[in-house]
C-alpha cells in the first residue's frame, strides 16, 4: 500500500468486467463496515454490560415474594418466598414455600405492603460502596408435622457488575483496537479497489486469502465444540450440531473465494504497473507473517492483556459479588516489605534459646506487637480486612540480634527469595559443572560420541517425570536408593529427610534441576568451544602457556558470548521454575510460579494471581531484554 | 630416567583422573533412569520393603499392568496427538513466517524477529489467569484442543526463530534462478525452498515436539476438570497407580514408558538436535 495515487488499468474492462470489479470492491468495503458492525452488536449484546448499565436480571437474591392471606382469619397473612433459578436464594438452600420473617435488621410484619418486602432484598437500597453484597435472611419453613423450623441464612446478592471493568474483561483494548484498524484499512482497500488501483488489488488478494483462512478455523472450532455440544461433555460426538455450527461460516467463505479468484485472475490483465520489488517484497512479508503475528496476539497478547487488567481488580472465580477496581491494591500488598531489628529470647543463664535442630528462637518485633495491638482495638469486620506484616526470615547480624524481614503477603516474599536463591545457586553450579562437561567432551577421547549421547538423556526426559524419578530416588526411608547408597558408603549412618521440611530441600530441588539441565548447558557450551580455531591453542603453547593458563587466557574470554547467552538462557528458565517445586514440594514452600499457580487454581483469586502473573512477567521481562540485545551485537 | 618414569607416572595420573571424571560424568547423567529402570521390574511390594540397585527377582508385572491400563494409554495417546497437531500447526504457520524474516527484504524485519526472540522467553505462568478465561470463553476448557491453542506460544516463536536462521543460510541464487524462471514468490517457497529445510524442519518439529510432550503447567491447568484429556506429564505427577498403596513401582515403570519414545527419538536424531538445540539458543 505504497502509492496512494491509482494506476492506470491496462485497458477499458466490459462491461461485465467493470461489474465484478465494483462487486470485489463492494464485498470488501462491505467487510471493513461490517467490522465496525459486529464490534458494536458484540458490545450492545454483551450479557455484562447490558447487565452494567441496566441492573442485574434477577434483582435481590433471586426469590420471588407472594403475601399470603390465609382465609377466615385462622392464622396472620404471612411473606412466602419462592426462588428464581439463576438467582443466589437456591444456592443458599431456600425452599419454595419459605416464610420469610426478618431481612438484615428489619422484621417482616404481616401488615407491610409487598412492595415493602420486595424493596428491602431488592438490590438497589444497598449502596455499591458496601463491601459484603449479603443480605441477612431470616425464615420459617413448614415442617411435615404442621410446626415450623426457624432458619436465618447469609445470602448473596445479585448485583450489577460495573462498567468499565465489566467491559476490559470482556473486550480489553487491543482487540477492539485491532478490529478497528482491521476494518478501516479493509474499507480503504475497497474504496481503491473501486478506483481500480492495482497496488489495493494485489494487497485485496492477501486480505482476502487469509480472512477466508480465518473462516476456515473458526468453521473447524464452531464444528469441532458444537458437535461436543460446548464444554466438555460426555455425550457423544453429534456431527449433525457440528455441521450446523460450521455451516454458516462455511457459507461466509463462498462470496470470499470467488472475489479472490476472479481477482487474482484479474491482476494479470486487469491492472496495469509492474509492481516495484521493495512493495512486492513488504506485500509478500506481510502476507507470510500474518498468521503467526494473528496467533501470537491470540495465545499471548490478548492474554497478557486481560492479566494486566485482571491484576487491578479483586476478581475471584464464581464469586456472586462483581469484580471491582481496586488500583494498584494487589502489587503494594505483595510488595510490601518492613525491616525491622529483633532480640533473640534469652534463657536463664542469659544465652540464646535455641531449637532442637539449633536456629535462634527470636523475640517479637516492634512492629509485630504494635499491629497486634492495633488489630485488637478493630471491630471484626475490619479485622477480617486487615492484612498484617509477617515473618517472612530473620538473619542473624550478631550472637543475639537479628534484622527480621517482615512482609504483608509473607508467602509471596518467601516464594520471590526462594525463586532467587534457587536461580542464582542452580545456574552457577550449571555453568561450572557444564563447563567442565563441554571442556571434557571437547577433548578427544575414544567413546566421546557415546558420552555425548548419554549426555541427552537427562534433557529428554520431562521435567516432571524427572522430578518423580528423583523424588523416588530422595525417599526419606531404607526404600530410598540415595540414603542407600551414602550409607553403604559410610557417608550417612541413618535415613536423611532429603525433601521434608526440615531437610535439606533446598538443596535437593537445585540437584535435580541441575541434573536436567547440565546437559544443556555443556551442549551450548560444546557448541561455543567448537568455534574457537585450534591454532590459537597452539600459538598459545608456542608461547609456553600451560594449559590452566590457556584456559583463562584463550579459552574463557573467547566463550564468553555463548556463556553470556547461556546464563541469561538459564536464568530466565531458572526464574520461572514450576515443575520441580510443584512435583516434590508442597505449598508452603513455593517458587513464585507454584504461587501463582496455588493463588488460582486452590485460591480461586483470579485478581491477586494476576497480579503475581505480572510482576513474574515484569522480571523476565528484563532479563529478556539483556538477551536479545546480546543477541543482537552478536548478530552484528 | 627418573625424570622420564616420573613425567610418564604424570602423564597416567591425569590419564587415570581423566577417565574417572568421564565415568563420574556418565554415572551422574546415567543412574537416575537407570534406577528407574531397575525398579519397574521389582514388584511394588519388594520396592517398598528397602531399596536395591538391581532388581532381586526380574519381573514384568508392572509393564503389563499399565499396558493393559485404559486410563494410562489414553494419556500417552493425549500426549501424542496434542503435541503432533500443535507442532504442524507451528511448523506450517512458523515456516511462513521464517521465510519472510529469513529471506524478504522489507521494513520492520528486525523489529519482528526480535519480537519473536523475545517471544521464546515468554513466561507461561504469567498469563495463565488470563488464558484461563480465554480459553473457557472459547468453549475449549477441559479439552485437549485447548493444549493444542495455548501450546502455540512456546512452539511457534521457537519455530519461526530456528527456522529464519536456517533460511538465512541458504544461498541467495536459489530466488533469483527461480524467478527467472517464472515461478511466483510462493511457488519458489513451496517447490524449493521448503524442500531444502526439510531437515531443518524435521530438527525444530522434533525440538517442538519434546518440549510440548513435556509441557505440565498449561496441561495441568486446563485438564484439571476432566481427567480424560490428561497429558502424561499431569497422569505421571498425579499418579495414583492401579490400586494398591503407594505406586512407587508402576510409577517408576510409567515414567520409563513415556521417557522411551523421547529416547528413541532423540538417539536416532542426535547430531540434528544438538545443531538444533545450540542453533535455537546461540546463533540468529
Amino acid at each position: 500500500m505504497n502509492s496512494d495515487s491509482p494506476a492506470p488499468i491496462r485497458r477499458e474492462p466490459t462491461n461485465q468486467e467493470a461489474l465484478a470489479l465494483k462487486l470485489v470492491s463492494g464485498l470488501l468495503m462491505l467487510i471493513g463496515i461490517l467490522a465496525f458492525v459486529y464490534l458494536g452488536y458484540a458490545i450492545a449484546t454483551n450479557d455484562d454490560l447490558r447487565q452494567a448499565v441496566h441492573g442485574p436480571d434477577i434483582p435481590g437474591i433471586g426469590v420471588e415474594i407472594v403475601k399470603v392471606e390465609p382465609e377466615a382469619g385462622a392464622e396472620p397473612s404471612y411473606f412466602e418466598m419462592q426462588p428464581i433459578p439463576g438467582g443466589e436464594a437456591i444456592a443458599a438452600g431456600v425452599l419454595q414455600g419459605d416464610r420469610l420473617t426478618r431481612v438484615d435488621d428489619t422484621d417482616i410484619t404481616p401488615d407491610m405492603s409487598i412492595e415493602q418486602v420486595r424493596v428491602l432484598i431488592a438490590e438497589e437500597d444497598v449502596p455499591r460502596e458496601r463491601d459484603d453484597f449479603v443480605i441477612a435472611i431470616e425464615f420459617l419453613r413448614p415442617q411435615e408435622d404442621g410446626g415450623f423450623q426457624s432458619i436465618s441464612r447469609s445470602v448473596p446478592k445479585n448485583v450489577a457488575p460495573i462498567f468499565i471493568i465489566a467491559y476490559l474483561q470482556n473486550f480489553g483494548i487491543v482487540l477492539p483496537l485491532l478490529v478497528i484498524v482491521l476494518g478501516v484499512l479493509i474499507l480503504r482497500l475497497g474504496i481503491r479497489l473501486w478506483r481500480g488501483d492495482s497496488p489495493a488489488a494485489r494487497w485485496a488478494t492477501v486480505a482476502l486469502l487469509w480472512m477466508i483462512v480465518g473462516l476456515v478455523v473458526i468453521a473447524i472450532r464452531n464444528f469441532w465444540v458444537d458437535g461436543k455440544g460446548g464444554l466438555v461433555t460426555d455425550q457423544p460426538f453429534n456431527f449433525l450440531n457440528g455441521l450446523t455450527g460450521a455451516l454458516p461460516v462455511l457459507i461466509a467463505i463462498i462470496p470470499l473465494a470467488l472475489a479472490l479468484r476472479w481477482l487474482s485472475g484479474a491482476l494479470n490483465w486487469l491492472f496495469l504497473s509492474e509492481e516495484t520489488l521493495s512493495s512486492r517484497n513488504t506485500r509478500f512479508a506481510w502476507s507470510l507473517l500474518i498468521p503467526t503475528l494473528a496467533a501470537l496476539i491470540l495465545v499471548a497478547g490478548q492474554p497478557l492483556e486481560q492479566t494486566f487488567i485482571t491484576s487491578l481488580t479483586d476478581d475471584t472465580f464464581s464469586a456472586s459479588r462483581p469484580v471491582r477496581f481496586v488500583g494498584l491494591a494487589n502489587y503494594t500488598n505483595l510488595l510490601s516489605i518492613q525491616l525491622t531489628t529483633v532480640d533473640c529470647r534469652k534463657d536463664n543463664s542469659g544465652q540464646c534459646e535455641r531449637t532442637p535442630n539449633g536456629s535462634i528462637v527470636w523475640e517479637r518485633s516492634s512492629i509485630e506487637t504494635e499491629e497486634a495491638e492495633r488489630v485488637r482495638q478493630l471491630s471484626r469486620q475490619e479485622r477480617q480486612q486487615f492484612v498484617r506484616f509477617q515473618e517472612v526470615s530473620t538473619i542473624p547480624i550478631s550472637a543475639d540480634r537479628g534484622v527480621r524481614i517482615l512482609g504483608k503477603d509473607a508467602i509471596f516474599l518467601t516464594a520471590f527469595g526462594n525463586t532467587v536463591w534457587f536461580a542464582v545457586i542452580s545456574v552457577t553450579l550449571e555453568l561450572i559443572l557444564g563447563l567442565i562437561i563441554a571442556l571434557v567432551i571437547n577433548s578427544a577421547f575414544r567413546g566421546r560420541g557415546l558420552m555425548r549421547t548419554a549426555m541427552l538423556v537427562p534433557w529428554a526426559i520431562p521435567t516432571v517425570v524427572a522430578a518423580v524419578l528423583w523424588q523416588t530416588i530422595l525417599r526419606p526411608d531404607q526404600t530410598g536408593i540415595f540414603n542407600k547408597l551414602l550409607m553403604d558408603l559410610g557417608l550417612l549412618d541413618k535415613p536423611q529427610q532429603w525433601l521434608a521440611n526440615t531437610g535439606p530441600w533446598m538443596a535437593s530441588i537445585i540437584a535435580v534441576d541441575v541434573w536436567k539441565t547440565v546437559p544443556f548447558m555443556a551442549l551450548l557450551l560444546l557448541a561455543g568451544l567448537q568455534t574457537i580455531p585450534g591454532d590459537i591453542y597452539e600459538a598459545a603453547a608456542v608461547d609456553g602457556a600451560n594449559r590452566v593458563h590457556q584456559f583463562f587466557s584463550v579459552t574463557l574470554p573467547l566463550l564468553r558470548p555463548t556463556i553470556a547467552i547461556a546464563l541469561i538462557f538459564r536464568t530466565l528458565d531458572a526464574l520461572r521454575v514450576f515443575d520441580v517445586f510443584q512435583v516434590l514440594l508442597d505449598t508452603t514452600r513455593p517458587s513464585m510460579a507454584t504461587y501463582n499457580f496455588d493463588r488460582l487454581v486452590a485460591g480461586r483469586l483470579a485478581g491477586y494471581a494476576s497480579a503475581v502473573g505480572v510482576l513474574i512477567f515484569i522480571m523476565i521481562f528484563i532479563f529478556t531484554v539483556i538477551y536479545v540485545r546480546i543477541v543482537r551485537i552478536e548478530h552484528t | 630416567m627418573n625424570d622420564r618414569l616420573l613425567s610418564r607416572l604424570q602423564h597416567g595420573i591425569t590419564r587415570g583422573l581423566f577417565w574417572a571424571l568421564v565415568l563420574a560424568i556418565a554415572v551422574y547423567t546415567m543412574f537416575p533412569f537407570a534406577y528407574a529402570i531397575s525398579i519397574s521390574f521389582r514388584t511394588n511390594a519388594q520396592v517398598l520393603i528397602g531399596a536395591r540397585y538391581l532388581p532381586e527377582a526380574p519381573t514384568l508385572v508392572n509393564y503389563e499392568g499399565l499396558l493393559r491400563s485404559e486410563a494410562f494409554m489414553r494419556t500417552m495417546l493425549n500426549s501424542s496427538i496434542v503435541a503432533s497437531v500443535t507442532v504442524i500447526l507451528a511448523l506450517v504457520v512458523g515456516s511462513f513466517a521464517a521465510y519472510a524474516l529469513g529471506r524478504v527484504q522489507f521494513r520492520g524485519r528486525l523489529a519482528i524477529l526480535y519480537l519473536v526472540l523475545a517471544m521464546t522467553m515468554f513466561p507461561q505462568i504469567s498469563i495463565l489467569s488470563g488464558l484461563f478465561r480465554i480459553v473457557t470463553d472459547l468453549g475449549i476448557y477441559g479439552s485437549t484442543l485447548s493444549l493444542m491453542f495455548t501450546y502455540l506460544i512456546f512452539t511457534l516463536p521457537f519455530t519461526v526463530w530456528v527456522l529464519t536462521s536456517f533460511f538465512k543460510g541458504l544461498p541467495a541464487e536459489i530466488e533469483q534462478a527461480a524467478l527467472v524462471d517464472g515461478a511466483t514468490p510462493f511457488q519458489t517457497f513451496r517447490l524449493i525452498l521448503v524442500p531444502l529445510t526439510a531437515p531443518a524442519l524435521v530438527t525444530t518439529g522434533l525440538l517442538a515436539f519434546i518440549a510440548a510432550w513435556n509441557e505440565y503447567l498449561f496441561a495441568l491447568t486446563f485438564t484439571l476438570i476432566n481427567p480424560e484429556a490428561r497429558t502424561v506429564p499431569v497422569a505421571i505427577a498425579n499418579f495414583a497407580g492401579l490400586g494398591y498403596e503407594i505406586p512407587v513401582a508402576e510409577r517408576m515403570t510409567a515414567t520409563v514408558i513415556v521417557t522411551i519414545p523421547v529416547l528413541v527419538l532423540v538417539l536416532i536424531f542426535q547430531r540434528r538436535i544438538i545443531e538444533g538445540l545450540t542453533a535455537g539458543a546461540v546463533k540468529g
